[in-house]
Protein backbone atom coordinates (compact mmCIF):
# COMPACT_ATOMS: atom_id res chain seq x y z
CA UNK A 1 0.00 0.00 0.00
CA UNK A 2 2.54 2.32 0.86
CA UNK A 3 4.84 1.40 -1.85
CA UNK A 4 2.87 2.62 -4.71
CA UNK A 5 2.81 6.36 -4.32
CA UNK A 6 6.69 5.90 -4.05
CA UNK A 7 6.89 3.89 -7.21
CA UNK A 8 4.63 6.53 -8.76
CA UNK A 9 6.97 9.16 -7.70
CA UNK A 10 9.88 7.91 -8.98
CA UNK A 11 7.95 6.50 -12.32
CA UNK A 12 7.36 10.60 -12.56
CA UNK A 13 10.97 11.46 -11.61
CA UNK A 14 12.28 9.29 -14.34
CA UNK A 15 9.56 10.08 -16.66
CA UNK A 16 10.84 13.92 -15.98
CA UNK A 17 14.50 13.48 -16.53
CA UNK A 18 14.01 11.22 -19.69
CA UNK A 19 11.96 13.88 -20.87
CA UNK A 20 14.38 16.82 -20.16
CA UNK A 21 17.23 14.36 -21.23
CA UNK A 22 15.39 14.46 -24.43
CA UNK A 23 15.15 17.84 -24.97
CA UNK A 24 18.65 18.62 -24.32
CA UNK A 25 19.16 15.63 -26.80
CA UNK A 26 16.62 17.17 -29.33
CA UNK A 27 17.97 20.96 -28.90
CA UNK A 28 21.58 19.52 -29.53
CA UNK A 29 20.58 17.97 -32.45
CA UNK A 30 18.65 21.56 -33.57
CA UNK A 31 21.84 23.15 -33.08
CA UNK A 32 24.11 21.27 -35.77
CA UNK A 33 21.08 21.58 -38.21
CA UNK A 34 21.58 24.24 -40.67
CA UNK A 35 18.56 26.75 -40.94
CA UNK A 36 17.42 25.54 -44.28
CA UNK A 37 16.86 22.20 -42.84
CA UNK A 38 15.06 23.50 -39.47
CA UNK A 39 13.20 25.96 -42.34
CA UNK A 40 11.83 21.48 -43.52
CA UNK A 41 11.13 20.99 -39.73
CA UNK A 42 9.55 23.63 -39.13
CA UNK A 43 6.78 22.81 -41.80
CA UNK A 44 6.49 19.26 -39.46
CA UNK A 45 6.58 20.83 -36.38
CA UNK A 46 6.35 23.99 -35.05
CA UNK A 47 8.04 23.65 -31.65
CA UNK A 48 11.44 23.01 -33.81
CA UNK A 49 10.52 26.93 -35.28
CA UNK A 50 11.18 27.98 -31.45
CA UNK A 51 14.91 27.53 -32.76
CA UNK A 52 14.79 29.26 -35.82
CA UNK A 53 13.16 32.11 -33.50
CA UNK A 54 16.43 31.37 -30.90
CA UNK A 55 18.90 31.80 -33.61
CA UNK A 56 17.88 34.91 -35.17
CA UNK A 57 16.13 36.91 -32.66
CA UNK A 58 19.38 38.79 -31.48
CA UNK A 59 20.25 39.52 -34.98
CA UNK A 60 16.96 40.34 -35.71
CA UNK A 61 16.42 42.46 -32.43
CA UNK A 62 19.64 44.41 -33.58
CA UNK A 63 18.34 44.96 -37.12
CA UNK A 64 15.66 47.01 -36.10
CA UNK A 65 16.36 48.33 -33.41
CA UNK A 66 19.26 50.25 -35.63
CA UNK A 67 16.22 50.90 -37.91
CA UNK A 68 14.02 53.29 -35.71
CA UNK A 69 13.36 55.01 -32.20
CA UNK A 70 11.35 52.60 -31.27
CA UNK A 71 10.25 51.86 -27.75
CA UNK A 72 11.49 48.05 -26.29
CA UNK A 73 7.57 46.80 -26.88
CA UNK A 74 7.21 48.28 -30.11
CA UNK A 75 10.92 46.05 -31.41
CA UNK A 76 8.70 43.49 -29.27
CA UNK A 77 5.63 43.81 -30.90
CA UNK A 78 7.61 44.33 -34.54
CA UNK A 79 9.79 41.13 -33.79
CA UNK A 80 6.42 38.62 -33.45
CA UNK A 81 5.42 40.40 -36.61
CA UNK A 82 8.53 39.46 -38.31
CA UNK A 83 8.81 35.86 -37.43
CA UNK A 84 4.83 35.34 -37.68
CA UNK A 85 5.21 36.35 -41.21
CA UNK A 86 8.34 33.80 -41.27
CA UNK A 87 6.39 31.16 -40.42
CA UNK A 88 3.33 31.88 -42.40
CA UNK A 89 5.37 31.79 -45.45
CA UNK A 90 8.04 29.05 -44.57
CA UNK A 91 6.92 27.37 -47.90
CA UNK A 92 7.98 30.64 -49.98
CA UNK A 93 11.17 29.70 -48.83
CA UNK A 94 13.50 29.88 -51.97
CA UNK A 95 16.11 27.29 -51.34
CA UNK A 96 18.28 29.46 -53.75
CA UNK A 97 18.65 31.77 -51.94
CA UNK A 98 20.66 32.46 -48.36
CA UNK A 99 18.19 31.88 -45.50
CA UNK A 100 19.67 34.66 -43.34
CA UNK A 101 19.02 36.93 -47.09
CA UNK A 102 15.34 35.65 -47.08
CA UNK A 103 14.63 36.49 -42.95
CA UNK A 104 16.31 39.47 -43.31
CA UNK A 105 14.33 40.74 -46.45
CA UNK A 106 11.10 40.21 -44.63
CA UNK A 107 12.55 41.56 -41.58
CA UNK A 108 13.26 44.91 -44.20
CA UNK A 109 9.95 44.83 -45.40
CA UNK A 110 8.31 44.71 -42.18
CA UNK A 111 10.14 47.41 -40.67
CA UNK A 112 9.70 49.83 -44.03
CA UNK A 113 6.01 48.54 -43.69
CA UNK A 114 5.98 49.95 -40.14
CA UNK A 115 7.47 53.34 -41.27
CA UNK A 116 4.69 53.84 -44.10
CA UNK A 117 1.98 53.18 -40.98
CA UNK A 118 3.52 55.48 -39.38
CA UNK A 119 3.81 53.18 -36.17
CA UNK A 120 7.53 53.21 -35.84
CA UNK A 121 10.45 56.13 -37.02
CA UNK A 122 12.53 55.69 -39.40
CA UNK A 123 15.96 56.49 -37.78
CA UNK A 124 19.43 54.78 -38.54
CA UNK A 125 21.81 54.43 -35.56
CA UNK A 126 24.94 53.94 -36.18
CA UNK A 127 26.37 53.98 -32.23
CA UNK A 128 27.19 50.06 -32.49
CA UNK A 129 29.25 50.88 -36.05
CA UNK A 130 32.91 49.90 -35.36
CA UNK A 131 35.61 49.92 -38.27
CA UNK A 132 38.05 46.85 -37.52
CA UNK A 133 41.08 46.64 -39.13
CA UNK A 134 39.89 43.31 -40.55
CA UNK A 135 37.22 44.13 -42.17
CA UNK A 136 37.06 45.73 -45.61
CA UNK A 137 36.83 48.92 -45.02
CA UNK A 138 38.46 50.43 -48.17
CA UNK A 139 34.98 49.58 -49.40
CA UNK A 140 33.91 52.08 -46.83
CA UNK A 141 36.63 54.95 -46.87
CA UNK A 142 38.84 54.17 -50.10
CA UNK A 143 42.18 52.92 -50.28
CA UNK A 144 43.54 56.76 -50.00
CA UNK A 145 42.69 57.16 -46.74
CA UNK A 146 44.72 55.92 -43.51
CA UNK A 147 42.61 53.68 -41.68
CA UNK A 148 45.29 52.37 -39.27
CA UNK A 149 45.21 55.95 -37.81
CA UNK A 150 41.49 55.82 -37.81
CA UNK A 151 40.72 52.59 -36.21
CA UNK A 152 42.97 53.62 -33.67
CA UNK A 153 41.51 57.04 -33.31
CA UNK A 154 38.50 57.38 -31.27
CA UNK A 155 37.82 61.04 -32.56
CA UNK A 156 38.36 60.10 -35.73
CA UNK A 157 35.83 57.50 -35.43
CA UNK A 158 33.15 59.56 -34.02
CA UNK A 159 33.96 61.92 -36.78
CA UNK A 160 33.29 58.61 -39.20
CA UNK A 161 30.09 58.20 -37.32
CA UNK A 162 28.88 61.09 -37.58
CA UNK A 163 29.70 61.60 -40.99
CA UNK A 164 27.21 58.54 -41.72
CA UNK A 165 24.64 59.83 -39.55
CA UNK A 166 24.59 62.67 -42.05
CA UNK A 167 24.41 60.22 -45.23
CA UNK A 168 21.15 60.61 -47.71
CA UNK A 169 18.69 58.02 -46.59
CA UNK A 170 18.87 56.49 -49.41
CA UNK A 171 22.67 55.69 -48.90
CA UNK A 172 22.24 54.55 -45.13
CA UNK A 173 20.73 51.33 -45.76
CA UNK A 174 23.15 49.29 -48.02
CA UNK A 175 25.61 51.26 -45.64
CA UNK A 176 24.07 49.81 -42.59
CA UNK A 177 23.64 46.58 -44.21
CA UNK A 178 27.42 46.34 -45.66
CA UNK A 179 28.97 47.81 -42.24
CA UNK A 180 26.73 46.80 -39.37
CA UNK A 181 25.35 43.64 -40.29
CA UNK A 182 28.51 42.72 -42.47
CA UNK A 183 26.47 41.27 -45.95
CA UNK A 184 27.95 40.77 -48.66
CA UNK A 185 26.60 42.56 -52.27
CA UNK A 186 24.80 39.52 -53.81
CA UNK A 187 22.89 39.52 -50.16
CA UNK A 188 21.92 43.12 -49.93
CA UNK A 189 20.42 42.29 -53.44
CA UNK A 190 18.67 39.94 -52.37
CA UNK A 191 17.54 41.81 -49.02
CA UNK A 192 16.59 44.94 -50.53
CA UNK A 193 15.46 43.36 -54.11
CA UNK A 194 17.72 45.78 -56.31
CA UNK A 195 20.04 44.38 -58.82
CA UNK A 196 23.74 43.66 -57.73
CA UNK A 197 24.89 46.39 -59.83
CA UNK A 198 22.99 48.78 -58.16
CA UNK A 199 24.23 48.11 -54.65
CA UNK A 200 28.14 48.56 -55.84
CA UNK A 201 26.72 52.10 -57.24
CA UNK A 202 24.96 52.99 -54.25
CA UNK A 203 27.96 51.62 -52.22
CA UNK A 204 30.48 53.64 -54.27
CA UNK A 205 28.32 56.72 -54.20
CA UNK A 206 28.10 56.86 -50.73
CA UNK A 207 31.52 56.10 -49.63
CA UNK A 208 32.06 59.54 -51.93
CA UNK A 209 29.57 61.28 -49.72
CA UNK A 210 31.04 59.99 -46.76
CA UNK A 211 34.83 60.46 -47.23
CA UNK A 212 33.41 64.36 -48.49
CA UNK A 213 31.60 64.55 -44.92
CA UNK A 214 34.00 63.28 -43.11
CA UNK A 215 36.75 65.73 -44.97
CA UNK A 216 34.95 68.39 -44.13
CA UNK A 217 34.73 68.20 -40.86
CA UNK A 218 38.67 67.76 -40.42
CA UNK B 1 7.53 35.26 -21.01
CA UNK B 2 10.12 35.06 -23.46
CA UNK B 3 9.33 36.25 -27.59
CA UNK B 4 10.25 32.67 -28.58
CA UNK B 5 7.31 31.27 -25.75
CA UNK B 6 5.01 34.74 -27.32
CA UNK B 7 5.14 33.58 -30.41
CA UNK B 8 4.98 29.90 -30.26
CA UNK B 9 1.55 30.57 -28.02
CA UNK B 10 0.19 32.92 -30.93
CA UNK B 11 0.92 30.28 -33.12
CA UNK B 12 -0.82 27.67 -31.07
CA UNK B 13 -3.47 30.00 -30.47
CA UNK B 14 -4.58 31.14 -33.65
CA UNK B 15 -4.25 27.78 -34.80
CA UNK B 16 -1.97 29.22 -37.36
CA UNK B 17 0.14 27.47 -40.30
CA UNK B 18 2.37 27.73 -42.83
CA UNK B 19 0.71 29.00 -46.26
CA UNK B 20 0.47 25.79 -48.73
CA UNK B 21 3.40 25.55 -51.16
CA UNK B 22 0.71 24.89 -53.53
CA UNK B 23 -0.29 28.74 -52.98
CA UNK B 24 3.19 29.93 -53.42
CA UNK B 25 3.57 27.46 -56.54
CA UNK B 26 0.47 28.64 -58.09
CA UNK B 27 1.28 32.41 -57.39
CA UNK B 28 4.51 32.00 -59.23
CA UNK B 29 3.62 30.13 -62.20
CA UNK B 30 0.78 32.67 -62.68
CA UNK B 31 3.32 35.31 -62.94
CA UNK B 32 5.60 33.41 -65.27
CA UNK B 33 2.34 32.55 -67.36
CA UNK B 34 1.19 36.39 -67.30
CA UNK B 35 4.78 37.54 -68.45
CA UNK B 36 4.27 34.96 -71.20
CA UNK B 37 0.98 36.33 -72.05
CA UNK B 38 1.92 40.07 -72.07
CA UNK B 39 5.55 38.76 -74.37
CA UNK B 40 2.74 37.06 -76.92
CA UNK B 41 0.54 40.19 -76.92
CA UNK B 42 3.80 42.46 -77.27
CA UNK B 43 4.89 40.87 -80.38
CA UNK B 44 1.33 40.23 -81.94
CA UNK B 45 1.28 43.87 -81.95
CA UNK B 46 4.61 44.45 -82.67
CA UNK B 47 3.69 41.76 -86.02
CA UNK B 48 0.85 44.04 -87.14
CA UNK B 49 2.73 47.06 -86.40
CA UNK B 50 5.62 45.74 -88.51
CA UNK B 51 3.02 44.57 -91.46
CA UNK B 52 1.84 47.83 -91.34
CA UNK B 53 4.91 49.84 -91.61
CA UNK B 54 6.48 47.67 -94.10
CA UNK B 55 3.25 47.90 -96.32
CA UNK B 56 2.62 51.55 -96.11
CA UNK B 57 3.39 53.40 -99.36
CA UNK B 58 6.38 55.96 -98.58
CA UNK B 59 7.10 55.94 -101.97
CA UNK B 60 4.05 57.23 -102.93
CA UNK B 61 3.65 59.33 -99.63
CA UNK B 62 3.09 62.42 -101.57
CA UNK B 63 0.79 61.69 -104.00
CA UNK B 64 -1.67 60.18 -101.47
CA UNK B 65 -1.37 63.38 -99.14
CA UNK B 66 0.02 66.63 -99.00
CA UNK B 67 3.34 66.04 -97.28
CA UNK B 68 5.27 63.45 -95.61
CA UNK B 69 4.44 64.51 -91.98
CA UNK B 70 0.84 63.83 -92.61
CA UNK B 71 0.79 61.27 -94.47
CA UNK B 72 2.85 60.10 -91.28
CA UNK B 73 0.08 61.31 -89.24
CA UNK B 74 -2.62 59.57 -91.61
CA UNK B 75 -1.20 56.40 -92.03
CA UNK B 76 1.35 55.54 -89.70
CA UNK B 77 0.00 52.84 -87.37
CA UNK B 78 0.26 54.98 -83.81
CA UNK B 79 -2.40 52.12 -82.41
CA UNK B 80 -0.14 49.10 -82.75
CA UNK B 81 2.78 50.85 -81.67
CA UNK B 82 1.39 52.29 -78.24
CA UNK B 83 -0.39 48.72 -78.00
CA UNK B 84 3.08 47.39 -78.52
CA UNK B 85 4.31 49.94 -75.84
CA UNK B 86 1.86 49.38 -73.46
CA UNK B 87 2.60 45.04 -73.63
CA UNK B 88 6.26 45.81 -73.51
CA UNK B 89 5.66 47.93 -70.74
CA UNK B 90 3.82 45.68 -68.82
CA UNK B 91 6.02 42.50 -69.45
CA UNK B 92 8.65 44.71 -68.21
CA UNK B 93 7.13 45.53 -64.84
CA UNK B 94 5.93 41.73 -64.75
CA UNK B 95 9.76 40.33 -64.93
CA UNK B 96 10.82 42.98 -62.65
CA UNK B 97 8.07 41.34 -60.27
CA UNK B 98 8.64 37.60 -60.51
CA UNK B 99 10.47 36.02 -57.85
CA UNK B 100 14.31 36.69 -58.84
CA UNK B 101 13.15 39.53 -61.56
CA UNK B 102 15.06 42.09 -59.18
CA UNK B 103 18.57 41.00 -60.09
CA UNK B 104 18.19 42.47 -63.85
CA UNK B 105 18.01 46.19 -64.20
CA UNK B 106 14.83 47.63 -65.78
CA UNK B 107 17.17 48.76 -68.87
CA UNK B 108 18.61 45.24 -69.18
CA UNK B 109 15.44 43.79 -69.36
CA UNK B 110 13.79 46.13 -71.50
CA UNK B 111 16.77 45.39 -74.10
CA UNK B 112 16.28 41.91 -73.68
CA UNK B 113 12.72 41.59 -73.90
CA UNK B 114 12.31 44.61 -76.95
CA UNK B 115 14.80 42.47 -78.76
CA UNK B 116 12.98 39.40 -77.98
CA UNK B 117 9.30 41.26 -79.21
CA UNK B 118 10.99 42.76 -82.60
CA UNK B 119 12.63 38.95 -83.46
CA UNK B 120 9.22 37.04 -82.60
CA UNK B 121 7.51 39.77 -84.20
CA UNK B 122 8.69 39.90 -87.42
CA UNK B 123 8.60 35.95 -87.16
CA UNK B 124 4.56 36.52 -86.56
CA UNK B 125 4.77 39.19 -89.87
CA UNK B 126 6.72 36.05 -91.86
CA UNK B 127 3.48 34.35 -91.30
CA UNK B 128 1.12 37.07 -92.26
CA UNK B 129 -0.13 37.39 -88.73
CA UNK B 130 0.69 40.92 -88.53
CA UNK B 131 -2.00 40.99 -91.71
CA UNK B 132 -4.58 38.85 -89.81
CA UNK B 133 -4.41 40.76 -85.94
CA UNK B 134 -4.99 44.10 -88.02
CA UNK B 135 -7.59 42.96 -90.22
CA UNK B 136 -9.23 41.11 -86.71
CA UNK B 137 -9.05 43.84 -84.48
CA UNK B 138 -10.38 46.60 -86.90
CA UNK B 139 -14.09 48.24 -86.97
CA UNK B 140 -14.85 50.57 -90.14
CA UNK B 141 -16.31 53.27 -87.96
CA UNK B 142 -13.69 53.85 -85.17
CA UNK B 143 -10.31 51.76 -86.72
CA UNK B 144 -10.60 50.61 -89.96
CA UNK B 145 -8.26 47.79 -91.07
CA UNK B 146 -4.68 48.60 -92.92
CA UNK B 147 -6.13 47.50 -96.12
CA UNK B 148 -9.32 49.20 -96.22
CA UNK B 149 -7.41 52.56 -95.16
CA UNK B 150 -5.15 51.86 -98.34
CA UNK B 151 -7.86 51.63 -100.36
CA UNK B 152 -10.01 54.59 -99.21
CA UNK B 153 -6.93 56.47 -100.03
CA UNK B 154 -6.21 54.88 -103.36
CA UNK B 155 -9.79 54.87 -104.38
CA UNK B 156 -9.93 58.31 -105.39
CA UNK B 157 -10.49 59.02 -109.15
CA UNK B 158 -10.71 63.00 -108.33
CA UNK B 159 -6.83 62.88 -107.67
CA UNK B 160 -6.01 60.79 -111.04
CA UNK B 161 -5.55 57.56 -108.76
CA UNK B 162 -7.93 54.28 -109.04
CA UNK B 163 -8.17 50.77 -106.88
CA UNK B 164 -9.57 48.17 -108.75
CA UNK B 165 -9.09 44.68 -110.73
CA UNK B 166 -8.09 43.73 -113.84
CA UNK B 167 -10.75 42.19 -115.89
CA UNK B 168 -8.64 42.59 -119.40
CA UNK B 169 -6.14 42.92 -120.93
CA UNK B 170 -5.76 43.46 -124.45
CA UNK B 171 -2.66 44.20 -126.33
CA UNK B 172 -4.14 46.02 -129.14
CA UNK B 173 -7.01 48.35 -127.04
CA UNK B 174 -5.38 48.48 -123.33
CA UNK B 175 -6.31 47.12 -119.86
CA UNK B 176 -9.27 47.35 -118.52
CA UNK B 177 -9.67 47.63 -114.62
CA UNK B 178 -12.71 47.16 -112.66
CA UNK B 179 -13.00 49.86 -109.92
CA UNK B 180 -14.92 48.97 -106.64
CA UNK B 181 -17.92 51.25 -107.92
CA UNK B 182 -18.70 48.83 -110.50
CA UNK B 183 -16.68 51.82 -113.19
CA UNK B 184 -15.14 49.81 -115.65
CA UNK B 185 -12.03 51.84 -116.97
CA UNK B 186 -10.05 51.68 -120.11
CA UNK B 187 -6.40 52.14 -119.68
CA UNK B 188 -4.54 52.39 -123.01
CA UNK B 189 -1.30 50.31 -122.63
CA UNK B 190 0.75 53.59 -124.42
CA UNK B 191 -0.28 55.28 -121.38
CA UNK B 192 0.80 52.74 -118.81
CA UNK B 193 4.21 52.24 -117.36
CA UNK B 194 4.21 48.86 -115.79
CA UNK B 195 7.38 48.22 -113.02
CA UNK B 196 8.50 44.99 -112.59
CA UNK B 197 5.60 43.50 -111.58
CA UNK B 198 3.61 40.88 -113.56
CA UNK B 199 -0.04 42.21 -113.88
CA UNK B 200 -2.31 39.02 -114.72
CA UNK B 201 -6.03 39.27 -115.07
CA UNK B 202 -7.94 39.16 -111.92
CA UNK B 203 -5.10 40.92 -109.83
CA UNK B 204 -5.79 43.86 -108.00
CA UNK B 205 -4.67 47.22 -109.06
CA UNK B 206 -3.65 50.42 -107.89
CA UNK B 207 -3.46 53.08 -110.74
CA UNK B 208 -1.57 56.79 -110.13
CA UNK B 209 -2.22 59.36 -112.96
CA UNK B 210 0.42 62.04 -112.18
CA UNK B 211 0.57 65.31 -114.42
CA UNK B 212 2.47 64.93 -117.40
CA UNK B 213 3.85 61.31 -116.98
CA UNK B 214 2.42 58.21 -117.72
CA UNK B 215 0.17 56.41 -115.17
CA UNK B 216 1.66 53.71 -113.07
CA UNK B 217 0.16 50.33 -112.96
CA UNK B 218 1.19 49.07 -109.17
CA UNK B 219 -0.18 45.47 -107.80
CA UNK B 220 -2.05 46.03 -105.00
CA UNK B 221 -0.80 43.17 -102.39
Amino acid sequence: MYILPFLLFDRNKIVFLAYNKAVQVVNLLLKDRSDEELVQGALKDKNIFAEIIARWQDKLTNFVRRRTIASAEDVEDLLQNIFIKVYLNLNAFDTSLKFSSWIYRIAYNEVVSEYRKKKIREHYNFEDFELKEDTNISDLLGDDTNIVNIVHNQVEMEKIKSAIEKLDAKYKEVVALRFLEEKEYEEISDILQVPVGTVSTLIYRARKELIKIYESTR
Amino acid sequence: MNLQDKILEKIEKENLKPTGAQYFLFKKYTIYFTLLLSVVFSALTFSALSFIFMNLDWFYAKDLEDNLPFFVWRHFPFFWLVLSAIFTTLSVYIWRNSPRGYKYTGRFVFLVLGFFVIVFGSLLNIFRMGKFVDSQFADPSLRPSFEEKMERAWNRPDKQRILGTVKDIDTSKGIFVLEDRQYLWEIKISDIEVGQENIIFNNKVKMLCRFGEKCQLIKFD
